[in-house]
Order: C-alpha cells, then structure tokens, then sequence
C-alpha cells in the first residue's frame, strides 16, 4: 500500500520516530514540565546549547545523514534540533501540556527542555534503527570520552530531574556510597569489555586512555561531572550540605556512567577500524 | 552543498523555531523579574448548584514574573447566617499562567465572598 517516500523523506522519518522513542520518557515526565517554569531561562538555554553540541557531536560520528562537510554537519545539527523543538512542541500541545492558559515563557521552557532528548534520539537512535554500524572506523581516545559523555548526559537527563536521585543520595550511607562507586566501576567496565556487545571487541592502543580500566575510570569520572552538571542545572543542589550533593551525584552517576558505557559500546573500539 | 527542497523546508523551520524559542527564553532572561503574585478572579455570576453544594468558578492567575507553587487561596462567605470558609491549594502556578478552579459552599452565599491569599512556596 504505502509507496517508498524517497531517501530524505525516511531520512526524517526515521529521526523523528528515534526522537520520540528516546523522548517519550521525559515527555510523559510531570516533573520536566514543572522545570520548564520553576528553571531560570539562562539554565535552560545552557541546556539547550549543551544539547546542540552533544547532537554535533553525534551527528559527526553516527548521525542520520553521513559523509558530509563541516558546514552540512552543523546544518544538519540545527535541523535535528528544530525537529526536537518541533516534536516537543506537537506532543506536549497533544498531551494538553500546553493550551491556551499557558503563558509563552512557560512554553518556551517545556518545549526546550522536552526538545533536547527528542533531538538527541533523532541524531543517537536513527544509525542504531536503521542497522547501521554505528562505529564511524577508527576514533580517538578522547572522542571517544566525548561521545560517552553524550551517552552519560542522554541516559542521566531521564533521571536528573526527578526527584528519586535527591531521595537516594540523602538517605544513603557513605559506606553505601563507597559501595556504589565501586558498583558503577564494575558495572560499566563488564558492559563495555566483558559484554562483548554486538562482536565488538576491543583492542588494547598504546595510549593510556585505551587500557580498559584507564578508559572505565575516566568515563566515570565524567559522568560523574555530567551527573553534577544535571543536579546543579535541576537546582537540587541548591541549599543542600555537601554529604548531601555528593550522595545524589554518586546515585545519579550510575545511571549517567552507564549511558556513556552504552555509547561506547554503538560508537565500537578505538582501534576497531585498524583491527579490520 | 546539494539539498533538495524538502531539506531547505526543514532547516528553514528547524532556524525559525530555534530564533523564536531562544529569543523568547532570552526575553524572559533579561525581564526584570518581579515576585510571584497569584490573585483571584471570582466569578459568582456564574456560581451553580453542585451535587453537595454551591459551586463557584474562579481563575487563579500569577501576575508576576516568578512561579509560585502550593499556593492555598481562602474563600469565606455567608450561608445562612453562618460564615464559612473555602479553602483551595493550587500546587503549581507559573509565571504569567492562568488556572481554572472552583470554590464550594454548603449553599449558595449570601452577599460578598471575600478571598485570601494564604500562603504559597517560592521553588
């Protein structure tokens, strides 16, 4: 019945539909909506430059249109985000999120907040969906640390601004804490190069970064900056002791680790393109 | 730079959405921002008669620049001889929003409804 609608077409379709796949979470997420009021238009706009760079990032690696210029890159980086604004818009006007008593700023706050993991579905999720490889050949240490840090704030993003992280991390215990830093190690260390996901298997480099638990403390240690970043951006960390703030971003980590151990693992090794 | 036109459609609405959403957000930014300031607009005209009592319509609006959350609004008026108090507690009113409410009495009022604003949180 349905004909092909042309490469650009799917193209779009397939970003959309991978945008809301990822955004769907925080779009039915009251929480979020609360944000996009209670937040100071500066937080939400750093957010939302955050998110552009963390969709260029990705669009350079994995995103929905390859081989292409730098300018194309970041041509195709504004449309992902206008697609992210525009999706988040349409669903939250359908889910009566917003209506005719909604004053414009408070709009503008929901549809950007809700816009940036639409955005980064639609750049993250098409090259998995569409079976492609994902790993763009051969990618530095360092890039690599850059796209786990877009995986740490895509995962940590759907947690940060509820308020189980804040419960979590006051209620714990430092022994508790101690328990789950080494948890988060272990955890994303066993996903990224015991799991053996999708065949990739990973070739120790000559660099430090390369080594697998150099690379798996590193990753932690910028989730746990990701997951700092989102508690402060949420205000949680407003008014709150520093036993508090600390508890809350070692609870937050987790999940903030376990999405960079997930990007690592679709973006494949550093030398996995030398291996072929 | 080959684009078709679909492609130039997208990134023209993409470049728009994000100019309007920034600009507005950076408006909001540089406003001066004043406190929060919930009031209540009381329509008794259109009051009616509710299953178990008298339904009065009312908008809650928060006409400064700050959200205000848990905001708990006291309605007293007079049935029968007797005062009676209404109590409602909107949990969040964001800046410049509107919120339909209603207050309900035991039966329909006497004279003047009087309102008060009993306490709200700053988020």
């Amino acid at each position: 019945m349905a004909g092909d609608p042309g490469p650009t077409v799917r193209d779009y379709i397939r970003a959309g539909g991978s945008g809301l796949i990822i955004g769907l979470p925080l779009l039915y997420t009251m929480e979020v909506w609360f944000h996009g009021f209670i937040l100071s238009p500066w937080k939400i706009l750093l957010l939302l430059g955050l998110g552009f760079v963390v969709v260029l990032g990705y669009n350079s690696v994995a995103g929905f249109r390859r081989e292409r210029s730098i300018g194309e890159l970041v041509i195709d980086s504004v449309s992902t985000i206008g697609l992210g604004i525009v999706i988040a818009l349409v669903a939250l006007l359908v889910l009566g999120r917003i209506d005719a008593n909604t004053s414009i700023s408070d709009a503008a706050g929901k549809v950007a907040l809700e816009a940036i993991p639409i955005a980064f579905g639609a750049s993250v999720a098409t090259a998995q969906l569409s079976g492609d490889s994902g790993g763009a050949g051969s990618i530095s240490p360092m890039a690599r640390l850059g796209v786990g840090a877009g995986g740490a704030l895509l995962f940590a993003l759907n947690v940060a601004p509820t308020e189980e992280p804040m419960m979590l991390g006051i209620e714990a215990s430092p022994w508790l804490l101690v328990a789950m830093v080494a948890v988060s190690l272990v955890v994303t260390f066993a996903l990224v190069f015991l799991a053996d996901f999708g065949g990739r298997q990973h070739k120790r480099g000559e660099d430090l970064l390369e080594h697998p638990w150099s690379e798996t403390v590193t990753s932690y240690a910028v989730s746990i900056v990701v997951a700092l970043f989102l508690l402060w951006s949420f205000g949680r960390t407003e008014g709150a002791s520093v036993q508090a703030i600390a508890g809350m971003t070692v609870m937050l980590a987790l999940v903030a680790a376990v999405g960079a151990a997930v990007a690592r693992i679709l973006i494949g090794g550093a030398h996995e393109g030398d291996a072929k | 730079m080959k684009r078709n036109p679909l492609e130039w459609v997208v990134l023209g609405t993409s470049v728009l959405a994000i100019i309007v959403l920034v600009g507005v957000l950076v408006v909001e930014g540089l406003s001066p921002g004043g406190p929060a300031n919930p009031t209540v607009d009381l329509r008794p005209d259109e009051g009616y008669q509710g299953g178990i009592g008298w339904i009065i319509p009312a908008t809650v609006h928060n006409l400064g620049d700050e959200s205000a959350e848990a905001v708990v609004i006291e309605a007293e008026a007079t049935i029968d001889g007797e005062s009676e108090v209404s109590e409602l507690e909107v949990p969040f009113a964001p800046a410049g929003s509107t919120i339909d409410v209603a207050f309900a009495f035991s039966g329909r009022p006497e004279g003047e409804v009087t309102l008060r604003l009993i306490s709200f949180r700053v988020p």
